[in-house]
């Protein structure tokens, strides 16, 4: 973790050394993830005033969660945005001897993340009716990417996905029945899939998207970014957690599956349903599992906030969901 | 069952929180009251720590539920819920089995109740319990 004025000096010689601009104004921090940090500063130049990121790598880095490295996050952007990807442009990744730690400085894109915001701006009302469309687009364009040029990335099954989530949970040891009955559902059930690993973003959902009156303007968080099922995207971002109360919208709560899928189908890939619905059962499980995460941070000391207590009792949430998805009485559609 | 972090847990925490980060950081009255306040987080947690009995009840509801063995010899609730734990991950008991499946809608919905109850899903899940019920 760094101070602002530890950056500053850094950032400026940074700056001008990339031809970005002649002097900067003090970064401010946007958000602070125990794995990575964003900075928003202001780059001054002869043409005006240039909003930038930097994104730092945090102090803990949690590869046992599957999170790729942040120079391989940045490499990734490069990738997928000449495949018509909305993600910001990358200026710079940063060397060890600019003594600013491991990260990138991209551009600023402006736009609402916040899904409140999204769901409730007036002048949005045109751009939420196209979004589910245009995320099941952008997704196909994800996940038509060659994946050829993306073995830096792991490559995970749907059943070493499965695996690696249940090992975690039985080392943690905090088990909940609702969730050993969703494991063995899942176990069950694992897609057989025949075609070769997609690129999958890993963390597609509402939250994760910058959207302003036009629309989708950037997908971001491509930490969890892996080579796999490309369902696991369509099912995640209809997990009940990311339609933040707007339960009867299954898309992030803005949109409908149908929509989703035919902006998919459109880009000449097929949804396999069946896939996608488990899938969701599969990310409502996660984010169970992300809350109990958490717990075990606060509980082992590491992280020993009021925040990381509380985020420890949002686990219930998705038993809740798990039980509208898995009892045969239920159902939720 | 047990949940974590525990009733007490998060009363220490957030006690904690109320005295080192917020006292030293106001002014006359109100870090008196702030003193007062974390005091009485205290009385509440050390209550709830004596209330901490076996759960009757709990063992009754579990008893109903058909396959699942040893409920009466479970020295504690802890060991009776790993019980129902071992015995839904090897499939002994699944979503087919209706008492098992009403044991844990009211037992999620019961913890919800305390954990989140403005969460979207508590409402659904609820209307969806009683209508799997037939109310």
């Amino acid at each position: 973790m760094y101070a602002v004025d530890e950056i500053t000096p850094r950032l400026r010689e940074c700056v001008l050394r990339l031809g970005l601009g002649s002097d900067i104004l003090p970064p401010s921090r946007l958000t602070g993830g125990a794995s990575q940090q964003t900075w928003r500063f202001v780059a001054k130049g002869a043409e005006g005033e240039r909003p930038l990121i930097l994104r730092l790598e945090g102090m803990r880095k949690r590869a046992e969660d599957g999170e790729t490295g942040i120079e391989t996050e940045a490499r990734l952007l490069r990738f997928v945005r000449p495949l018509g990807v909305p993600v910001p442009r990358i200026y710079h990744v940063l060397e060890p001897d600019e003594g600013l730690g491991r990260g990138y400085i991209m551009e600023c894109v402006e736009g609402e993340t916040l899904p409140k915001k999204i769901f409730q701006r007036e002048d949005f009302a045109d751009a939420r009716e196209g979004l589910a469309g245009q995320c099941g687009e952008i997704l196909a364009r994800i996940h038509q990417a060659p994946s050829a040029g993306l073995q830096f990335l792991r490559s995970s099954s749907a059943q070493e996905e499965l695996e690696r989530e249940e090992a975690e949970y039985r080392r943690r040891g905090m088990r909940r029945p609702v969730f050993e009955l969703a494991f063995r559902w899942l176990r069950q059930r694992v897609p057989q899939r025949s075609a070769p690993p997609a690129l999958v973003h890993g963390d597609f959902r509402n939250g994760n998207l910058m959207v302003d009156a036009q629309g989708l303007r950037a997908v971001l968080d491509w930490e969890l970014a892996h080579l796999g099922d490309p369902m696991e995207d369509l099912g995640w971002l209809c997990v009940n957690s990311w339609r933040f109360g707007r339960s009867h919208l299954p898309v992030g709560g803005f949109g409908t599956r149908e929509a989703l899928y035919a902006g998919y189908e459109s880009q000449g890939l097929s949804v396999d349903r069946e896939a996608a619905a488990y899938w969701e059962v599969f990310g409502t499980l996660r984010w169970g599992l992300i809350c109990q995460r958490m717990a075990e941070a606060f509980l082992t000391g590491a992280d020993p906030t009021v925040e990381r207590a509380a985020i420890g009792r949002r686990s219930s949430e998705t038993e809740i969901d798990l039980l509208m998805l898995i009892d045969p009485r239920a159902r939720r559609n | 069952m047990q949940q974590h972090p525990d009733i007490t847990q998060l009363l220490h925490v957030v006690t904690e929180f109320l005295r080192t980060e917020i006292m030293p950081n106001v002014e006359g009255a109100r870090s008196f009251h702030v003193r007062v306040a974390a005091n009485a987080l205290d009385i509440v947690r050390r209550e709830v720590e004596q209330l901490k009995a076996f759960p009757a009840e709990e063992r009754e509801r579990l008893r109903t539920i058909p396959g699942l063995v040893g409920v009466d010899d479970a020295p504690d609730t802890d060991e009776l819920y790993d019980r129902l734990c071992d015995a839904l991950a090897d499939g002994r008991l699944d979503e087919n089995e209706t008492v098992l499946m009403d044991f844990l809608w009211e037992l999620s919905l019961h913890q919800l109740a305390v954990d989140q109850p403005n969460y979207s899903g508590y409402a659904e899940g609820l209307q969806t319990w009683r209508a799997i019920r037939g109310d």
